[in-house]
């Protein structure tokens, strides 16, 4: 199995903000650091130039009412200013992990003190606690004022780092480390704390910019060191001066320009940094994403041509409810482009049940939202058609399309999802459809179709004043349910619509679709990785392998005969209930979409697997004639579309054989991994 | 429910008694004794050096009651807190800092809170349009704008604008809350006097404000608009502006506007910088004046009250919130 | 028969702590079972979630203690164990997770999570016999090390980690294994080779097996008997073909015939039933779902009953047919 990486992050999320960032705080410290080694310092005490002088070529910011050369001072005062926010930062960040650590590993009252006091700390207004004690020091010590500061600020960050040990508590790795006999302190500084760097970092970001804004606005008002030049005094002395009221602009922009770069500097270093940990902020990939969007403008243009020349057939019976055609629907990753779905073909008759099942990596998933035309960024359809009805989704526009969804095309999304909104009741979230579609009836009798809809599914009326939160998984699905058919729509899509449910649960569930279906007779694509619930619901079954296509045909006839090597291997490794057998499963890994083999994907880990496999894709054809489904001959012609299209395969051992040789054994031996031979 | 805000209202006891304990002790556990200080520093400015400051001093403990034990003091101080009295201003005796505090803080609630409600509104409408994907090239490059604009502390911006609308353009007074020279009555002139002082403090915060709230609406509704719901709500068929309005940022208002909520607790304390640099007569004039003259009385009072302000706020957000949030308000 | 592995009269309730009635959630309500000494065996805990079956397997291994009653492992109450004695059980009771992405620690490379126990239990010497009993674990389980040692978690896929899992238990040399719900979260194709690890560690290394799932096919394949749990409580126990391919308890009837089998000519029978409130039951907890529920049943907890030999049913539907003297439901279990 190749790898991309050898590193403990995933990708590289490097962003401009991020090396924006790095950039300025890195030349302003350089600054604050060489500086005074490069320029003359006496030129920044009080007195020690003339006052009060514009810019010039010998004071290049001028000079102050003091005496001061400005520019001097401040290359002088950018080093204590950055010193404290630092200092108060290291303070602030370490007992704010400290207690975050102590509050989420511990529990218990240690938790219940520490957040007590957090919350004290977080009705105190910092600045004027500050204020209280420092007021009464006469010369305050920076490195005072930089502890106070780091002590009374500790709490954003112990509730951060609390809430991130909380998370990785319940993560299993900790009950690992500790069944291999970890003790709990090891667990803390072992498992956890390593963890928490990302979050460390950025806190001390933050933290430095707090210590730094706080100090410096103690300075502002006179609270400051008045000695030792800042950024902060300068804005002090300028002001006690009236440097702005008397003009002099040179003495108080400087200051505030540098400080203004410091904050920048830190703002986008903390925004890069949060980009490059946090998995899951988008990150703009820019340029890629622009070719994409050209390819898929090309996409559609050219089946814009094919349009008027292809015969479309408006009745159903020969297109079928629902026609895929090629389909391709990429998605970016940072390594790569991932050809999600590739070149998928299939017709679904009006009333038909068809199962797609599919494993990790099928692309099954990626497949329900592109037929919906829900496909999102970092996914682009590449490429194909999808004709409901004979009318290309793909084509129409923004409104037909939406008019179409809910009321021809449904949506019964994954149990394991939240599909309500969670914040508005159900009654609301069932009679959106019917207004956004036009049905126009009184607030009555939308009600009445709300229980009618509700009743359908086998829910109670007052289901719809409660609030998703309130019903259980099972209600809810039964709810999307609801939605769903509440229109009598001709398709319904229905993604893993059972998979986080309990079996009996599932089981009625699907009764219920069942019954719904028939009524309706609306034609249901039933997406899943379960082959056993598949064959309890559908009539007819497509098996995805790597994005492709790689059998289709009648439920009762694939499971009987199934003709792919991947289909048969899969119900075979099927635990059943007509007794104990020996179990194996398929052997090797499931494809990496990064990485897939050269010609066949399944090759790898195929018992008949030939040298033509590892070089030639197989296309999706009937088994007998070879024929291949994607063309457009005439519908009716021997070895036309719909004679040949009950029954299809994607497999090189077609048509020269008629069913599956006999598997003698399935050694590993024969099957190789996906080594750098069998890749691209 | 009940339950509920009991425990909150518990909690918001311990945080007074815990904060107000801390004001007290802070100052008193550093050396030197204020009332001299504050006496040299007085006498210092009048000019009356002679005077014997220990006799002057003695006189002011008695008086106050600092001669008395620590834990003596505590209590009059808790009894003291009750009645919300702080004593007298050290500065300008007899005048109580109660009476500074009460005049001040009309100038600063009225101001800030405009402010930050301004700001809040414009900034969360940004941010909401910003985290739409489908909105036009020219608003999303406001992003970096807006990233620099609230990365920079705005009394900053406030020097920036006195000198350019206030010096160099002469538009706007530089600083006061009204002319002083006016006599302050209900009528227009004053009222519209009133507005011309604040536009320019008002624009610093806001602008700040701007930024902060479009950025964190910003990210908020860019989660939001991630979750399944909202998938689920487009298969349905629902138009954009449907969707963005009751699915998106209806779920995006309840962090905002607890934040808001946290904003006005903290709303005394955050106006601190920005009148004394506007010489805004707010709470925060009156804090800074304090710090100069040594005022500790005045100061210790403001900071209580900012306390109380503080954690009334926290305290009625949590209540509130199960209002608006029916996840909480409604058990399974 | 000596026992390893006994759990006696063991309760846990959850949210009890001064809050209100009706968020205290009764997880396991007075469960007695062992597992036998003499020899390894694979015994299921299924239900569905809610059941307490997970949480009966935590209190089995210690990770938990119980509210009431006791956990012994080889005579011993783990409450009164000491330190040391803690080491050894930590050691010999060895848990296999359900989720394979949370299982390792995303810090570190995945020879981390073996080279511990080697490191903490003492198992190796030097660091070449530490990597050569790695090497031998993983062979044992079908990896392959030069594939997967250096590797982070990342890097492999949801199989490979579980099976590395497997490896992981058998190398601490346990006695017993518990494995929650190892192959729910893994891809169809791979779910038999884990599984069939599982039946190596018990076939070839004598560790028993506790097998916590809500799969009763995937239950019926590799383990001897089987514990049905319902609402905290057992209601059924015996051998896998008496239980699942003949059930008696009502509530094991309603889980076998939900079960979607792949083959056309085993159709879902019955009827569709409305989601239901359901009424609060003193006696037998599935009362408000049984379609056969009795006067009875709503008052009064039934006992063990023993229709068949090899298998014991909670339910008055039985109650003709003779008891079970201890409460230990394990005694039923075919050797």
């Amino acid at each position: 199995m190749a790898v991309a990486n050898n590193r403990w992050f995933k990708n590289t999320r490097v962003t401009p903000s991020l090396i924006f960032g790095i950039l300025l705080i890195t030349f302003i410290v350089l600054v604050g650091i060489l500086g005074p080694m490069l320029i003359d310092v006496k030129m920044a005490r009080v007195g020690a130039v003339k006052p009060n002088l514009a810019p010039s070529v010998e004071s290049y910011f001028g000079t102050d009412s003091q005496g001061r050369d400005v520019f001097t001072t401040l290359i002088m005062a950018i080093s204590p200013t950055l010193r404290v926010g630092v200092i108060s930062g290291l303070v602030s960040v370490m007992l704010g992990l400290a207690l975050g650590l102590l509050s989420g590993f511990f529990g218990g009252w240690p938790d219940a003190i520490i957040r007590t006091f957090s919350d004290v700390l977080m009705a105190v207004p910092t600045l004027a606690f500050t204020i209280l004690v420092v007021s009464r020091m006469d010369r305050p010590n920076i490195i005072v004022v930089a502890l106070i500061v780091g002590l009374l600020t500790w709490a954003g960050t112990a509730r951060g780092i609390r809430s991130q040990v909380l998370t990785i508590r319940e993560r299993s790795y900790t009950a690992v480390a500790r069944a291999n006999g970890e003790s709990e302190v090891e667990v803390l500084f072992r498992e956890v704390m390593p963890n928490l760097l990302p979050l460390m970092m950025a806190s001390f970001i933050g933290a430095i910019t707090a210590g730094i804004g706080v100090v410096m606005a103690l300075e502002v008002l006179g609270l400051g060191n008045n000695v030792i030049p800042t950024l902060g005094m300068m804005i002090f002395w300028s002001q006690r001066f009236s440097s702005v009221l008397r003009g002099m602009w040179w003495w108080w922009s400087p200051p505030i320009v540098t400080i203004a770069a410091i904050f920048i500097g830190l703002f986008f270093l903390s925004w890069g940094l949060d980009r490059f940990i946090n998995p899951n902020i988008p990150v703009n990939l820019g340029r890629r994403r622009r070719l994409l969007k050209a390819e898929q403008m090309k996409a559609a243009a050219s089946a814009q041509s094919t349009l008027a020349t292809t015969q479309q057939a408006p009745d159903s019976q020969q297109t079928g409810v629902l026609q895929v055609k090629n389909l391709k629907v990429v998605y970016e990753t940072a390594r790569g482009v991932v050809k999600a779905v590739d070149d998928v073909s299939f017709t679904l008759q009006p009333g038909e049940r068809m199962g797609l099942i599919g494993e990790s990596g099928s692309g099954k998933t990626t497949m329900v939202t592109a037929l919906m035309r829900l496909t999102r960024p970092p996914a682009y359809i590449a490429d194909g058609q999808v004709l409901l009805d004979g009318k290309d989704l793909f084509l129409i526009s923004d409104e037909e399309l939406r008019k179409l969804r809910l009321k021809d095309i449904a949506l019964m999304p994954q149990a394991a999802m939240n599909s309500l909104n969670p914040v508005i009741r159900v009654r609301p979230q069932i009679k959106d459809g019917f207004r956004v579609h036009g049905i126009k009836l009184s607030d009555k009798a939308l009600d009445e179709k709300v229980t009618e809809v509700l009743r359908k599914v086998g829910l109670r009326p007052e289901v719809a004043n409660r609030f998703p939160h309130q019903l259980s998984g099972g209600m809810k699905q039964r709810v999307a349910m609801a939605i769903a058919i509440s229109l009598s729509p001709k398709l319904i899509i229905a993604d893993e619509p059972t998979s986080a449910l309990d079996v009996v649960v599932q089981k009625q569930v699907m009764l219920t679709l069942s019954r719904l279906q028939q009524e309706l007779n609306a034609a249901v694509l039933l997406i899943g990785h379960d082959m056993g619930l598949i064959t309890q619901f559908a009539d007819s079954i497509g098996v995805l392998y790597a994005g492709k296509l790689v059998e289709r045909g009648r439920v009762a006839d694939v499971l009987g005969n199934p003709l792919h090597p991947y289909t048969r291997l899969l119900i075979d490794s099927l635990p059943n209930l007509e007794g104990k057998k020996e179990l194996f499963g398929i052997p090797g890994l499931p494809p990496e979409l990064l990485h897939l083999p050269t010609g066949c994907a399944f090759h790898p880990r195929c018992p008949f697997a030939m040298e033509r496999c590892r070089q030639e894709i197989p296309t999706i054809q009937s088994p007998t004639t070879g024929f291949d489904v994607s063309s457009t001959r005439a519908p009716g012609a021997p070895g036309s579309p719909k004679s040949a299209e009950r029954r299809q395969v994607a497999c090189h051992l077609y048509p020269q054989n008629s069913r599956l040789p006999e598997i003698k054994s399935v050694t590993t031996s024969m099957l190789t991994y996906a080594t750098s031979e069998n890749q691209q | 429910m009940l339950k509920y805000i009991g425990q909150r209202f518990l909690q918001f006891l311990l945080i007074i008694f815990i904060a107000n304990s801390l004001t007290f002790l802070l100052p008193r556990i550093i050396p030197g004794d204020p009332i001299q200080e504050a006496l040299t520093a007085k006498a210092a400015t009048a000019g009356r050096a002679n005077v014997d400051i220990q006799a002057w001093a003695a006189t002011y403990n008695a008086k106050f009651g600092l001669d008395q034990p620590l834990w003596r003091q505590y209590i009059n101080y808790w009894f003291d807190m009750f009645r919300l009295d702080f004593g007298y201003s050290l500065n300008d005796y007899p005048a109580t800092v109660m009476s500074k505090i009460q005049a001040a803080i009309p100038w600063t609630l009225g101001f800030m809170s405009v402010a930050i409600l301004l700001a809040f509104i414009v900034g969360s409408a940004l941010g909401a349009l910003l985290a739409w994907p489908n909105s036009p090239g020219w608003i999303q490059g406001m992003v970096p704008i807006l990233m620099i604009i609230s990365a920079i502390p705005f009394y900053l911006f406030g020097l920036a604008l006195i000198w350019i609308f206030g010096v160099k353009w002469r538009l706007l007074p530089t600083g006061g809350a009204y002319d002083p020279t006016l006599i302050l009555r209900w009528d227009w002139k004053t009222t519209a006097n009133i507005l011309q002082h604040a536009i320019l403090p008002a624009t610093a915060l806001v602008l700040f404000g701007v930024g902060s709230w479009a950025l964190s609406m910003r990210a908020t509704m860019i989660t939001i608009l991630g979750e399944d719901y909202i998938t689920f709500a487009q298969s349905k068929g629902l138009p954009d502006r449907d969707i963005f309005l009751r699915y998106g940022v209806r779920n995006a208002l309840l962090p905002q506007v607890t934040g808001l909520a946290i904003s006005f607790g903290l709303i005394l304390g955050s106006g601190v910088l920005i009148e004394s640099i506007f010489t805004y007569p707010g709470i925060g004039s009156l804090i800074y004046g304090a710090i100069n003259s040594k005022d500790y009385f005045v100061i210790n009072g403001t900071v209580a009250i900012m306390v109380l302000c503080a954690a009334s706020a926290l305290l009625i957000v949590d209540i509130l919130y199960p209002l608006i949030d029916p996840r909480i308000r409604y058990d399974k | 028969m000596a026992k390893l592995l006994t759990v006696q009269n063991v309760s846990k309730i959850f949210g009890g702590e001064g809050l209100r009635k009706k968020d205290v959630t009764v997880a396991v309500d007075d469960v007695t079972f062992s597992i036998a000494d003499d020899r390894p065996s694979i015994t299921a805990i299924a239900g569905e979630s809610g059941s307490g079956k997970t949480t009966l397997a935590l209190l089995m291994m210690g990770q938990i203690s119980p509210n009431s009653g006791q956990v012994m492992y080889r005579g011993k109450d783990l409450a009164q164990m000491t330190r040391d004695e803690k080491i050894i059980l930590t050691r010999e009771l060895q848990p296999i997770y359900q989720d394979p992405y949370a299982a390792y620690n995303p810090f570190y490379r995945v020879d981390h999570v073996l080279q511990m126990p080697i490191k903490r239990f003492g198992l190796a010497k030097t660091k070449e016999e530490s990597r050569l009993l790695i090497e031998e674990a993983m062979e044992k389980v079908g990896l392959r090390p030069a594939e997967t040692l250096g590797r982070f978690p990342h890097q492999l896929s949801g199989g490979q980690k579980q099976r590395l899992m497997v490896a992981r238990a058998l190398l601490c040399q346990p006695k017993v294994v518990m494995a929650d719900e190892p192959v729910s979260m893994v891809d169809a194709s791979l779910r038999a080779t884990i599984l069939s690890s599982l039946q190596k560690l018990n076939q070839d290394f004598g560790i028993s097996i506790l097998y916590i799932t809500h799969d009763l096919t995937t239950a019926y394949q590799i383990s001897e008997n089987i514990l049905i749990m319902y609402a905290g409580s057992v209601v059924e126990a015996g051998s896998v073909e008496q239980v699942i391919r003949n059930p008696k308890h009502p509530y094991t009837q309603l889980l076998v015939s939900s079960i979607p089998l792949p083959d056309k000519n085993k159709r879902w029978g019955g009827v569709e039933v409305e989601e239901t409130q359901s009424r609060k039951s003193s006696g037998c907890k599935f009362a408000p779902r049984c379609p056969v529920a009795m006067q009875e049943c709503w008052s009064q907890h039934p006992a063990f009953y023993l229709p068949d030999e090899g298998r014991a049913v909670a339910c008055f539907l039985y109650e003709d047919q003779p008891t079970l003297d201890s409460p230990d439901v394990s005694q039923v279990f075919l050797t």
